[in-house]
């Protein structure tokens, strides 16, 4: 039995794992709602009484995933019986592999093309496409019921926009690809055929949990629904998530609502709050509360309720001081508050924003550590067999890491026997074991990697050139990594080339972060600096909703801060029409007595 | 759920097999090295889980040799399940992983072992141009075992038994046309590692019973220990506290024993002695081992029986065979049952030849009564006495074949009267049928036992040698059993042996017959009539079943072996049936005529007289080599062997010349004894070997049959 003192966890969240029904939980920011989680899936898996039970856990990203996985590891109990990842390894572990020979499309094998691949092989398509100039942006796309859904679907680009995904379409089928959307599109169209199907899942799995649902796309809810409603009750529900944070909605994600989620499941949910907030002070919360878009209740109960909290805004710092104005902020954190500088977080609205920043950042303030992004060198595509691979590679064998790399080996292992290797004699142990034992001396990343993989695949007895998916993920690998590192060194960056680069993209995280709004999801920082926002950025020019996604990631920005909160709006930035930008409307129209620093 | 159908493909002795299995009790009957271990082995495969995972990796030997070079062919073993519910939640994660879903609603699973080349392998095979038979014999020539993968799927839903699906998925070898990608809607979808079939359903193989004592002697195999381990694991604590403290208390008492603690003082004391007080041990005691933890004291316990009726209660080794073997199957059909509670839902008992030791009537005891709910049992046998044969739809028949072993299954599309007509007859004749190379139906006492006689005596060999059974099916019609044999069921040749009852009388009446000969020529036409209309339906009931053909005495069977020239033997036996002088004279003057109608009237009067069996019996004790057997019979006889071998035929020749010399010829055989070698070294054939004898002899009534072929 799995028992949890009142330390570990409060009243309302253990009403929660305690509880029974299906549940929709609303979690407002800061309320532990990972740890509640945690403890509910934990519970769940401890209370199985037979092993041929699953409870399901669907997360955002890999990320939590892990972390969940992790912590419910450390809690003591097995996770034999867990599954936990994101709706699109759902779909393709539980319905897409298990069931392809009910698709035509998919019972020859099937390759899933990354996001890293889709990307670059869009931009490549993009490329023939000159009146008018389109880009991936343009092409944004995702599966809902009744088919795929093109996010720029009017104006004066939709014919290219059009013509290119029908040609990136095109090729998928040729080549036998699935994209992610198509995982879902696919997943949906064998559960609406095959009763039997969804009726089998259904028996097989306890409970099915879904973190973030605010983000959580119609095909997706219908997904899973499917598979409640064919239970009847066998599988129970929880879902959980802050609709305020809704920030993915120019992909299709919404809060469903209560009455439309019981007619899709055929369930009874028993909607529950937690509405007590322990990571910010007080005036932080009412600060961020401003902004909420959908109403709820927000207490501060955190230890740092009473803390003094600085709240500031810039609007009149040019582009060209935006370095100078950020590095003075952080010293004033650091040297006068005494902010611990890894608890800072520096958040911009779009990745391109973000490089020149680090850059510049790093080099105006050399005595600080800085973790942003474009600064490692080969991107971080976690469905990559080589990507995989590379983070047994540059780790370090050692007591603490022994698990980690342990079940790292393991999917790597995984991946060789599914695409057709013999692994009879090989197990996740004599992988790392081969990996511990191959030294290189050579200092460039690209090539030592490349020695490396060539020396672990003889040592197994691999030969990647009989195996289209590795050796088109091999290329795809290095491809991207080239690109990047030419990007970087372009930045100013030499030493990214050297192997140490590489291998620092899997050390423990050290410094002041900086990262998109949306790749902030879930996580906290004592200071937060936001920049960029700018109307025409926060929120992007072609969204429709402009005014409610712009209070929603105003409520995401705020709500990461314990401590305080420096907002800016700097001056000088143009839109590519050459027109300048002027700050975000639903901030300029907060009237609040921002501090001084 | 039970198991309905396993496929076997190129696997030890299968080059092609299909074998139907029904809810309940299944029976494999199959001569010694027909595969019944073969069956069992591949079915081990799929679903055992103490099978060592090294048994998955097959070599070269497990290919069947009929396949010639092995290189390239893929081994195939599936296993359809039958009667699943996808309602059921227990059976969920087996649906999951083997449920044919494109059947509404799920009934069917399917689970399937491939042992096929490795991928790059059949990369370079699909990369051949069609009809390049030079490159694909470069490719299978280099290729070794080690080139072959293992691979388990589920959900497969094609027939791996069709040899265009085999081409389909495997490839061509004639025209070279192979294809790489698997096609998951045929081969099914590869099961994932974390799901481990075998663990769903509860199996249990009880191995031929050979050396059973040798087996309870056995740590690992021993079945009483397996059960108390189990036991062990659950007993309670509270409970065995009493226990282990007496174990305590009894190793503390033998331990002070007077005579265990004087053995403990003479020991130190003669160490002392000896190597002196330097170098002497600090301390020295005797203690009792007995161990206290419930696992090994409950291991340590013994099985103790009485055979029925007697009062000494003895071990295993003192038990009968028999009696250790009952309860040897017992002990594992308990262990069966604690396996089952152990959250299977389906059960399946696999034992070889439990009549090794245990005599029929007692199984048949024993499986009658038992019930373990959703328990399929399927065993092998190679007794006759088949204690299931009353249940003919439950039977496998493994017939062996040159380099392979085919499987029958008798009762295959029978509709259920047919089906419980012909189980009361096998259940009647209890014969060999299911075993027998070839059937010849005969119906009366006389054909079946005279037959066999002319065949020894004129031939020289046994019909059972050549494994040919003669069956006397009496009365009962031979639609019944004839049934059986058939393209469907079991495919072997069934010869059908009857009378045409053709008069052997001018059967028109005359004015001036008296009344007597009316009657008796219209017997006669009555017989005759029915003769044409049974000749009538067996032919229209043959019609393209080529397993089964009609051999017809032109009269009757007596009738027809006297007109074969045959008077003299019946001459020979007339003083034997008659004692009056008169009569015995006017019988020899009639057997001897060359009409039908009086030498056949009086054989079939003295047949009536006598009873036909012990007529038949008066006859056979006077066949010799000279006896001329009837054509039909031959022909009969013939069609049941079709493929009699050159050593069978150099034995007949054997047989000719050595009664023939002992018989007074002088003719000298040596130079055909040089052809007759010849022959059975294969250089010369048949026909010369006969022209040959033909030519030294003239005539001779081995050859009336072997003119035949």
């Amino acid at each position: 039995m799995f028992v949890w003192t009142d330390k570990e966890l409060n009243e309302e969240q253990s009403a929660v794992v305690n509880d029974n029904d299906n549940i929709l939980l609303v979690a407002c920011p800061g309320s532990g709602k990972t740890r509640t989680l945690t403890y509910k899936v934990a519970n769940e898996l401890s209370k199985l009484d037979s092993h041929k039970k699953f409870v399901i856990a669907i997360t955002y990203t890999n990320r939590a995933a892990n972390e969940i996985k992790e912590r419910i590891q450390l809690l003591g109990v097995p996770t034999d019986q867990l599954w936990i990842g994101t709706i699109h390894s759902f779909c393709n572990e539980w319905i897409l592999k298990p069931y392809s020979s009910l698709l035509e499309k998919l019972k020859f094998g099937y390759r899933i093309m990354d996001s890293n691949e889709s990307e670059n092989l869009i931009n490549e398509i993009c490329k023939g496409y000159d009146k008018p100039k389109i880009t991936f942006w343009d092409c944004k796309h995702y599966a809902s019921i009744d088919g795929i859904v093109q996010v720029t679907n009017s104006g004066y680009k939709y014919d290219s926009v059009s013509a290119v995904l029908q040609e990136y379409f095109a090729y998928l089928d040729k080549h036998n690809f699935i994209s992610y959307e198509h995982m879902l599109l696919y997943a949906h169209q064998i559960l609406q055929d095959n009763p039997v199907v969804t009726k089998t899942l259904s028996k097989l799995f306890e409970i099915i949990l879904v973190d973030e649902y605010q983000d959580t796309k119609e095909i997706q809810y219908h997904i899973i629904s499917k598979i409640w409603n064919s239970g009847k009750g066998i599988t129970r529900a929880l879902i959980v998530g802050d609709p305020n944070q809704t920030i993915y909605g120019g992909l299709g994600g919404y809060p469903i609502e209560k009455e439309e989620l019981e007619a899709l499941s055929g369930l009874n949910f028993k909607r529950l709050e937690l509405e007590q907030n322990y990571r910010s002070s007080l005036s932080i919360v009412n600060y961020f509360d401003r902004y909420k878009t959908i109403e709820n209740n927000v207490v501060a109960f955190g230890k740092e309720k009473d803390y003094g909290s600085i709240i500031s805004y810039n609007n009149e710092v040019h582009v060209d001081n935006l370095v100078n104005e950020m590095s003075r902020l952080l010293r004033y954190n650091v040297e006068e508050l005494g902010i611990d500088p890894n608890e800072i977080c520096i958040l911009g609205p779009q990745w391109v924003h973000l490089a020149p920043i680090s850059r510049s950042l790093m080099i105006e303030m050399p005595e600080y550590n800085f973790n942003g992004p474009g600064m490692a060198p080969f991107s971080r595509d976690l469905d990559n067999f080589w990507y995989k691979l590379s983070r047994i590679v540059l780790t370090e064998a050692s007591p603490r890491m022994y698990l980690r790399r342990l079940r790292w080996a393991n999917e790597v292992l995984r991946d060789l026997e599914d695409s057709g290797y013999n692994v009879d004699g090989i197990n996740h142990k004599s992988i790392l074991r081969v990996c511990n034992g191959i030294t290189i001396t050579e200092t460039h990343g690209i090539t030592y990697l490349q020695l490396f993989f060539e020396i672990f695949l003889e040592e197994l007895g691999v030969d990647i050139n009989t195996n289209i998916s590795l050796t088109e993920s091999f290329n795809s690998f290095f491809d991207s990594s080239r690109k990047r590192i030419e990007r970087i060194k372009k930045d100013g960056n030499d030493f990214i080339e050297h192997i140490d680069s590489f291998k620092k993209v899997f050390q423990q995280k050290d410094g002041t972060t900086i990262s998109t709004i949306h790749g902030v999801k879930g996580a906290e920082f004592d200071t937060v600096i936001a920049f960029g926002l700018l109307e025409g950025y926060v929120p992007h020019s072609n969204d429709e909703n402009g005014t409610e996604t712009a209070n929603r990631l105003l409520y995401v920005i705020g709500s990461r801060a314990r401590k305080n909160l420096h907002l800016i709006s700097e001056k000088g930035r143009k839109n590519w029409k050459k027109e300048t930008l002027y700050p975000t409307d639903v901030l300029a129209q907060i009237s609040h007595i921002y501090d001084t620093v | 759920m039970y198991i309905s159908n396993v496929s076997i493909v190129n696997y030890k002795s299968f080059k092609n097999a299909k074998f139907s299995f029904k809810e309940g009790i299944n029976t494999i009957i199959g001569e010694n090295g027909s595969g019944k271990t073969n069956l069992f082995r591949a079915i081990r495969l799929l679903l055992d889980d103490n099978l060592l995972r090294m048994a998955y990796k097959l070599n070269k030997d497990d290919f069947n040799r009929h396949l010639g070079p092995w290189q390239g062919h893929w081994i195939i073993i599936s296993i359809e399940f039958s009667d699943l519910s996808p309602d059921e939640e227990i059976q969920a994660l087996f649906v999951h992983g083997t449920g044919d879903v494109t059947e509404e609603p799920l009934t069917k699973a399917t689970y399937t072992l491939l042992f096929r080349p490795k991928p790059d392998i059949r990369i370079r095979l699909s990369e051949l141009a069609e009809g390049d038979t030079a490159g694909l014999e470069a490719i299978l020539d280099e290729l070794s075992i080690d080139d072959y993968e293992t691979k388990f799927t589920g959900k497969s839903t094609v027939d791996f038994n069709d040899e265009n699906v085999y081409k389909d998925i495997v490839g061509d070898f004639e025209s070279v046309k192979f294809s790489y990608l698997d096609d998951a809607s045929k081969i099914g979808i590869l099961i994932p590692h974390q799901l481990s079939i075998s663990r769903e359903v509860s199996f249990t193989f009880i191995k031929a019973l050979r050396d059973v004592v040798s087996d309870f002697h056995n740590n690992r195999t021993n079945p009483l220990l397996t059960l108390l381990k189990a036991k062990s694991e659950d007993i309670d604590e509270d409970e065995y506290a009493n226990i282990s403290e007496q174990v305590s208390t009894l190793n503390e008492s033998i331990e002070q024993l007077q005579d265990v603690l004087d053995i403990t003082d003479n020991i130190s004391q003669t160490i002392k002695e000896t190597v002196g007080e330097t170098y002497s041990p600090s301390s020295l005691s005797i203690k009792s081992s007995l161990s206290d933890e419930a696992n090994k004291l409950l291991q340590s316990l013994k099985l103790f029986i009485g055979e029925p009726g007697e009062d000494y209660e003895g071990g295993i080794h003192e038990l009968s065979l028999g009696g250790a073997n009952l309860i040897y199957l017992t002990l594992k059909l308990l262990e069966f049952k604690y396996q089952k509670a152990n959250e299977t839902f389906a059960n399946f008992l696999l034992i070889e030849e439990p009549e090794a030791h245990i005599h029929t009537h007692i199984q048949k005891t024993l499986f009658d009564k038992l019930d373990y709910g959703d328990t399929q049992i399927i065993y092998s046998t190679h007794s006759t006495q088949i204690s299931e044969v009353s249940n003919l739809s439950n039977i496998n028949v493994l017939s062996k074949k040159a380099n392979y072993a085919v499987a029958y299954q008798p009762a295959n599309g029978l509709d259920e009267l047919r089906i419980t007509k012909l189980e009361r007859y096998l259940d009647a004749i209890r014969t060999n049928l299911l075993f027998a190379k070839g059937v010849i139906l005969v119906e009366g006492d006389a054909e079946e036992i005279l037959i066999p006689t002319l065949i020894k005596k004129v031939l020289g060999f046994s019909l059972d040698e050549i494994g040919v059974s003669i069956i006397n099916i009496r009365s009962t019609g031979f639609t019944n059993i004839a049934d059986i044999f058939h393209d469907d069921r079991i495919q072997r040749n069934c010869a059908i042996l009857t009378d045409l009852d053709t008069s052997i009388t001018e059967v028109a009446i005359q004015d001036e017959d008296s009344e007597e000969v009316k009657k008796y020529k219209t017997k006669c036409y009555n017989s005759q009539r029915k003769g044409l209309e049974r000749q009538a339906s067996i032919t229209d009931y043959i019609n393209d079943n080529n397993w089964l053909e009609a051999f017809y005495a032109h009269h009757t069977f007596e009738v027809d072996f006297l007109m074969a020239n045959n008077a003299q033997i019946v001459v020979d036996i007339v003083d034997q049936v008659y004692t009056d002088p008169d009569t015995i004279a006017l019988a020899e003057t009639e057997l001897v005529s060359n009409d039908v109608a009086i030498a056949g009237k009086r054989i079939l009067t003295m047949a009536k007289q006598e009873g036909k069996g012990w007529f038949a019996i008066l006859l056979g004790s006077n066949i010799n080599f000279n006896t001329a057997i009837p054509t039909y019979i031959l022909q009969a006889v013939q069609f049941a062997t079709p493929n009699i071998n050159r050593e069978v035929i150099t034995e007949i020749f054997n047989h000719r010349i050595k009664e023939r010399l002992s018989n007074g010829d002088d003719l000298d055989f040596n130079d055909f004894k040089i052809n007759l070698v010849r022959y059975r070294n294969r250089e010369i054939e048949l026909r010369e070997i006969i022209d040959s004898f033909e030519t030294l002899v003239l005539d001779d009534r081995g050859l009336d049959f072997l003119r035949l072929f």
